[in-house]
């Protein structure tokens, strides 16, 4: 198990601290620079459509629950701007829809 | 800065728990390891999907190399975080080798889409790290050591990790002051799935984004 576990650490490891061991000097690069500032915005959008990969899309619900919970999760944080009333609140819509909202499923 | 830190982690801390708790009580119920081993690997490893695909791995036999090898590609999306974060992180001084082993998903998430109180911005930094990762820890321990015990149905609350990137997408789509980069994603998302498969999707939709971005760097940069 120790073995499993430096591995995995040294694996992990090796991505997170590459981009700081090969580039460090580079970090006013204009290329650099233009990643650090668009990059992020793509990632999340990425990172929001893997999270809905084990979403059934073509079961009974069609996968709503999920895009009503992030239509909340959006809507709400329009109007007030709280992430954590946007996330909490978003997710109770996403856990009552998906618990009890089947009978609106068809 | 603490205090600030808490309230933006607070649903990372939520999610990461319950996670947390999911991956120790498959590793209890999957392997015949003791629970401070679920620990060791919240505490050293720290990668959460990695640690899910492990314990498969490790229940089908598969030897220390080739679970190193699977987290590796399953982590590789991380030098893009670490490219985007070179300049966010100069003058991290102390604070910085630990930002760097502690950067997952959701902190980096946080350290990119949340303003940093002012003058403060790596110890906010380093705050917002710890605390996640005592969360994913403290989750991991309570899963293996008596997730068959306390039995809570935690079923949706991984939505909180969903409904936090779409926040931090929005964060980010007002940062930028463009939708491209969102679009963008889209699109090289669902090439990738139509192509590939969901399973595979994320590096190669990672790599066709980013290509994108610097085919569309004029636009974006006026």
């Amino acid at each position: 198990m120790t073995t499993v576990i430096v591995g995995m650490t040294l694996a992990t490891m090796a991505s997170r601290f590459a981009p700081f061991l090969l580039f460090s000097r580079k970090s006013e690069s204009p290329h650099i620079q233009f990643l650090g500032r668009f990059f992020p915005a793509g990632m999340m959008a990425i990172l929001v459509l893997y999270c809905l990969k084990g979403v059934d899309w073509t079961g009974p619900c069609h996968g709503w629950p999920a895009l009503a919970g992030i239509a909340a999760v959006l809507g709400l944080h329009v109007k007030w701007r709280n992430a954590q009333v946007s996330i909490f609140l978003g997710t109770a819509v996403y856990i009552a829809l998906s618990r009890w909202g089947q009978v609106l499923c068809i | 800065m603490i205090s600030h830190a808490l309230k933006n982690t607070f649903p990372i801390v939520t999610a990461y728990i319950a996670t947390g708790m999911g991956f120790g009580l498959l590793f209890a119920t999957q392997l015949e390891y003791p629970w401070y081993w679920a620990v060791a690997m919240g505490v050293f490893v720290f990668a959460g999907a990695a640690q899910f695909l492990a314990v498969g791995l490790l229940a089908s036999g598969a030897r220390a190399v080739e679970i190193a090898i699977a987290t590796w590609i399953l982590n590789l999306r991380h030098f893009f975080y670490g490219l985007s974060m070179l300049q966010r992180f100069q003058g991290a001084g102390a604070f910085k080798p630990y930002l760097i082993f502690a950067l997952t998903d959701e902190t980096y998430g946080v350290l990119t889409s949340t303003e940093a109180p002012a003058g403060k911005k790596h110890s906010y930094f380093f705050a917002v790290s710890v605390i996640n990762q005592c969360a994913w820890v403290l989750g991991c321990g309570l899963g293996a050591f008596a997730g068959s015990r306390l039995a809570i149905d935690t079923t949706g609350v991984e939505f909180i990790l969903t409904a936090l990137f779409s926040v931090m997408a929005y964060e980010q789509y007002k940062q930028v002051e463009t939708v491209s980069p969102l679009l963008l994603a889209g699109c090289a998302w669902m090439l990738s799935v139509w192509v590939l498969g969901a399973g595979q999707a994320l590096l190669p939709a990672i790599l066709l984004m980013t290509c994108g971005l610097f085919m569309m760097r004029r636009g974006l940069e006026k």
